[in-house]
């Protein structure tokens, strides 16, 4: 008996004591975030979002339970801009000062992001219109660079004694994503930051064709020419890059952007409206005239309208997940874009 | 030398061998970092990224601009986010009802349209630990003729530690569930009979003070309100006396948990309690208690979130006034409501509801009605609403049959609250 209370005694402890040296917790409001947050937080983190990867951002209840999640966070980020409308009544409701606007443990992860559909008229008879700007700015792995940067920033306020262990973890995933984004081989040669550069710049895939290696330098490093060395997403952008698509809502600004699609319309007469009869008329002569050859939707939306149109003209459907968790596969950010970039060259492949 | 001690040499030896050829392409590529042309083709590669933006590319885009600080605020003073954020919500009704509804002042109040309410919600952080909200409401309380209110004025105290959240001011309690809502947020035409009955014609806002708690281990909130008792409709039902309200100087103190749980992601449940006593006599204390129990169901599939959700929601009110034997003693009352709603599609809703209400002050006699509605949602800020509603009252007063039509909007620096929609 003695022997069983001196176990349990030691398991307790061994409990309350892994629960003592507990992880920071760090509340997102969106799986991405978290995703993030856990990447450059490494094992002194556990991120936690508050939505779900296939649930739209903008309508999320608020709930007690919610509430009481973000209750315990030591650290809050969100990517404001009017996304989630709904952050406000979750903090409100947490009772957690430490987590507020304003405070140590609060963090914007969109300061510093170039935005882009900033309204020149501020009217609701634009739709649901995002005044500072398209909120998505998550899709876009060099904004991933710029958020993880702004979560390092909050994660150093609330634990300073990490900052060199933060730091670290911070270039590592800024370097993973110059690697997702571009291939080892590349990244390696020039180094991200001048990749960034030049690919913000619309010149690296220029530069990488233009540019002739000599036989010798052909041999050491395998490749013909150093286009040949380009991987990672880039290279699967190559299916589908100055190509036509319509999306079904307008939140695919930053990923069309910088994988080079070229939005011609969207499904939604103007965003969160649904479209009228003349506004699909609209769109089938626009598919027809432009040959369009697809429709994307986010897997959150009812495609019943873009299969209708999709019928009509002969376009293709295609259902993306516009978070992490979205679909199975897209388990983190970096499965995410691959599912994205993927699902989508293989749409314009076939 | 023991098998184990054999198999530790032979993978040293093997990766003392092959540990060249495992090197990773990063690190082969490293190794040509000395190459003469290799650091030609990095200057040129940085001399290009440091060139002007391509004149093929121009800018990125012409409505673009870099999230920081100064630009936000830029922004945030277009919208007047320094002041207020200034909200005005219109509420405008046909009632119809078989036979015509007179008003207390014998004013018809059926067959005609009326614009019920319409009230301007202000609300700002006030500093970085509290946050302000003033509304104000126009509402007809007989036809064409308006009335201004203070719907609600206080102030929230958000930085408060130990899991607590404090609130003061003018207010609607949190009494069960629908009392918090105003008139044009609440899901049907009207407030259900008991809330009504019980709580005053269009619920209980009041002055007086409230401190939450979360429990800090489930989503389980606790709060204790105080609140003033000078109307003479609402709880705890203050008498007038040579014209004036012959209120307790007592405050009526209430107390309510409610606990929220979501299971299997699309579901989601919530129960709650509250007990409030208070004084409607102020010379001989009679004592007068509410007790309500609330519960709400659910069902949103996260997937489909904006299209689809069905919600059962009930709340049951027990009341007790307290009386002198000569008057025939205490009276016991009770009231219930209960609804069903159901999403069709991005736009539409239908529900129904039922209430039942004891008449406060005889028990005997007992009212219900018998509801059901069509909402159509244009967008989040606009609603328009077809409803049929028996009522019947007891067996003194005839039954009626009425149609309601209503329309509400929302308009100014409102954001788009989705969950508008149901709560």
């Amino acid at each position: 008996m003695k022997r069983l209370q001196i176990w349990l005694t030691s398991f307790l402890f061994l409990l309350t004591s892994v629960y003592a040296k507990e992880r920071l917790l760090v509340v997102t409001t969106l799986p991405d975030l978290a995703s993030i947050a856990q990447e450059v937080g490494g094992e002194k983190v556990q991120a936690v979002p508050l939505a779900k990867g296939y649930q739209d951002p903008h309508y999320v209840i608020p709930s007690l339970k919610l509430m009481s999640v973000a209750n315990k966070a030591d650290l809050f980020v969100e990517i404001g801009l009017q996304l989630e409308l709904w952050s406000e009544k979750v903090l409100d409701g947490a009772r957690n000062p430490k987590i507020r606007p304003g405070q140590k443990g609060y963090v914007l992860a969109s300061q510093g992001v170039r935005l882009m559909e900033i309204p020149k008229v501020l009217s609701r008879s634009g739709g649901d219109l995002h005044p500072y700007g398209n909120p998505h700015i998550w899709i876009d792995p060099l904004n991933a660079k710029i958020i993880a940067k702004n979560i390092t920033s909050g994660l150093i306020r609330v634990s300073p004694e990490n900052e060199n262990y933060f730091h670290k973890r911070l270039k590592q995933f800024q370097r993973k994503i110059s690697i997702a984004m571009y291939g080892r081989k590349l990244v390696a040669l020039f180094g991200p930051s001048i990749l960034d550069k030049l690919y913000k710049k619309k010149r690296l895939i220029p530069f990488l064709k233009k540019k002739k290696l000599s036989p010798r330098l052909q041999k050491r490093l395998g490749a013909k020419s150093l286009f040949e060395l380009l991987g990672g997403w880039v290279k699967t952008s190559l299916a589908f890059r100055g190509k036509k698509i319509v999306f079904y809502h307008q939140s695919w600004i930053y990923f069309a952007q910088r994988f080079g699609l070229k939005i011609r319309g969207y499904v939604e007469e103007k965003p969160g409206i649904s479209p009228s009869q003349a506004h699909r008329q609209y769109m089938i002569k626009l598919i027809q005239e432009e040959n369009i050859p697809v429709i994307a939707v986010t897997n959150y939306y009812d495609d019943t309208i873009p299969r209708l149109l999709a019928k009509e003209t002969g376009a293709k459907v295609v259902i993306l997940p516009a978070m992490t968790g979205g679909v199975p596969a897209a388990k983190n950010y970096f499965r995410f874009m691959d599912y994205l970039l993927e699902t989508l060259a293989k749409a314009y492949g076939d | 030398m023991d098998k184990r001690w054999k198999c530790c040499l032979l993978i040293f030896l093997f990766t003392c061998f092959f540990s060249p050829f495992l090197k990773g392409e990063e690190e082969s590529v490293e190794d040509l970092k000395g190459d003469k042309e290799l650091q030609s083709l990095l200057k040129e590669a940085e001399e290009e990224s440091q060139k002007g933006s391509s004149s093929s590319t121009g800018k990125e885009s012409s409505s673009e601009s870099t999230a920081s600080p100064g630009v936000i605020q830029k922004i945030s003073q277009k919208l007047n986010e320094f002041n207020p954020r200034i909200t005005i919500f219109g509420d405008i009704s046909y009632h119809w009802s078989h036979k015509p509804v007179y008003n207390e002042e014998g004013e018809q109040i059926s067959r005609r349209f009326s614009l019920r309410e319409a009230e301007g919600d202000f609300r700002a952080d006030v500093d970085p630990y509290a946050k302000g909200v003033l509304i104000v409401s126009l509402g007809e309380e007989t036809p064409n003729q308006y009335t201004v209110d203070i719907e609600e004025g206080y102030i929230t105290f958000e930085s408060l530690p130990w899991n607590f959240r404090a609130k003061i001011g003018k207010f609607r309690p949190d009494i069960g569930i629908l009392n918090k809502l105003h008139l044009h947020d609440v899901p049907q035409f009207n407030y259900p009979l008991p809330i009504q009955r019980f709580l005053g014609e269009e619920g209980l806002s009041t002055a007086g003070a409230a401190l939450m708690w979360l429990f800090p281990y489930a989503p389980w909130d606790f709060s204790l309100q105080v609140l003033n008792v000078d109307q003479e409709s609402a709880f705890p039902y203050p008498q007038r006396k040579n014209g004036k309200l012959s209120a307790s100087s007592y405050p009526s103190i209430f107390f309510r948990n409610k606990l929220q749980e979501s299971f299997l992601e699309n579901y989601e449940l919530q129960m709650g309690m509250t007990y409030g006593f208070g004084y409607g006599d102020k010379k001989n204390r009679l004592k007068n208690q509410i007790f309500g129990m609330d519960f709400f169901f659910r069902w949103r599939p996260l997937k489909r979130g904006t299209y689809r959700s069905f919600v059962i929601q009930t709340e049951f009110f027990y009341v007790e006034r307290e009386r002198f034997q000569q008057d025939g003693g205490n009276i016991y009352s009770i009231g219930l409501y209960s609804f069903i709603q159901y999403q069709i599609n991005r736009n539409i809703y239908l529900g129904g509801r039922y209430d039942f209400s004891h008449d406060l002050e005889d028990s005997k006699n007992r009212e219900y009605k018998l509801s059901g509605y069509v909402s159509y949602y244009t967008t989040e800020f606009l609603r328009l609403r077809l409803g049929y509603e028996y009522h019947h009252l007891n067996r003194q007063r005839p039954d009626i049959h009425s149609i309601f039509f209503q329309i509400t909007f929302v308009f100014g620096s409102h954001p788009a609250e989705p969950y508008w929609v149901n709560r």
